[in-house]
């Protein structure tokens, strides 16, 4: 599980720092003016970076899920099941 | 690049604040976004689960293995959790504000000082393996209560779930922060989606201050395994005081 947060927090973060470094090249950041395309390339950078670092706590749970089946602690397993399944509804129905 | 820079220092704080106390961060970062940053507060919001999830993800990255979460201890205290921020927030429409601020002040004092009397002696472990959680029940109906005041006034509990794990179900301190800062990732991010649909997740600003977020969640990782105990729970209890005051002056 550590070494999955590791990988996609590190790629989540080199994402939304290249989408940074991109907008405050190109004068964004510093409040002077800027061609649109880079600015609309930068920011889905950075908004892609933010959606990878936000399906990671879903994704540890399902990594311990998965852990817990392989090793037969089926309730472990199912209690794991229960919270991604509210992790899903919670974003289906808002919150 | 001022702005920017304020908001990496501010980041930077919650995430070691975060790292150290068990905390997603949110009840620090809100209100510093709303009123030094002059965001709304849906930004604010959104900005700050963002935070939370990268406090929660840096956390589980820099963890050694005898630091990190009690994953199932984790996963059945968060079905609780979800449970309680459900009725908190079907309920959250009609009690007023006042009362809100009221119980949860109470909420936050009583877990500081269940937290001052539970103290242990100075040779008390900041990480052991050898403990069995006790008191489910309460454990659970304390879980429901944070996942209550997540859902009534939008933060995410860690500061209830750290004591409850540590005063009530006897779980060692560091364990317990790890395991909250695991729990607080997964309650942000059933929301965030809802934020960042909406547009209210602010690429610049939210990326100026998760990174500096990740920094401070890593320094916080590190000192974690330096500090002692008793620092750890005055950090603790002196940030639920300041919290509770602060919560009392909103309903006065």
């Amino acid at each position: 599980m550590r070494r999955v947060s590791r990988l996609l927090s590190a790629f989540a973060f080199a994402l939304m720092m290249l989408g940074l470094v991109l907008s405050f090249v190109h004068g964004q950041a510093a409040g002077s003016p800027m061609r649109l395309g880079l600015s609309l390339r930068s920011h889905r950078l950075m908004l892609f970076g933010i959606g990878v670092l936000a399906v990671l706590p879903g994704v540890r749970v399902l990594v311990a899920m998965s852990y817990y089946t392989a090793a037969r602690r089926a309730a472990e397993a199912l209690v794991a099941l229960v919270v991604v399944l509210e992790l899903v509804a919670s974003m289906i129905t808002g919150g | 690049m001022t702005l920017l820079l304020g908001l990496f220092a501010s980041g930077l704080a919650a995430g070691t604040l975060g790292a150290l106390l068990g905390l997603g961060g949110g009840i620090f970062l809100v209100p510093v976004l709303t009123l030094v940053f002059d965001l709304p507060v849906r930004v604010a919001v959104g900005t700050s689960l963002v935070c939370v999830i990268a406090t929660s993800a840096g956390v589980a990255s820099l963890a050694s293995e005898e630091g990190g979460a009690d994953v199932p201890l984790a996963l059945r205290l968060e079905i609780a959790t979800a449970a309680g921020a459900v009725i908190g927030g079907l309920v959250g429409g009609f009690v007023p504000a006042r009362i809100l601020s009221y119980v949860f002040a109470a909420v936050v004092f009583g877990s500081a000082a269940y937290t001052l009397y539970k103290a242990a002696g100075p040779g008390e472990a900041m990480y052991r393996r050898d403990y069995t959680p006790r008191r489910w029940s309460l454990g659970y109906g304390v879980a429901s209560l944070a996942g209550m005041v997540s859902g009534l006034l939008g933060v995410g509990g860690g500061f209830i779930k750290v004591p409850a794990m540590y005063a009530i179900m006897g779980v060692p301190l560091g364990v317990a922060t790890a395991t909250s800062n695991f729990m607080v990732g997964i309650t942000a991010a059933a929301s965030v989606f809802v934020y960042l649909g909406r547009g209210d997740v602010r690429p610049v600003v939210t990326v100026a201050a998760a990174a500096g977020v990740f920094l401070g969640a890593a320094a916080g990782t590190l000192l974690q395994g330096r500090l002692k105990v008793a620092w750890l729970r005055w950090a603790l209890v002196l940030l639920m005081v300041a919290i509770g005051v602060q919560m009392l002056a909103r309903g006065f």
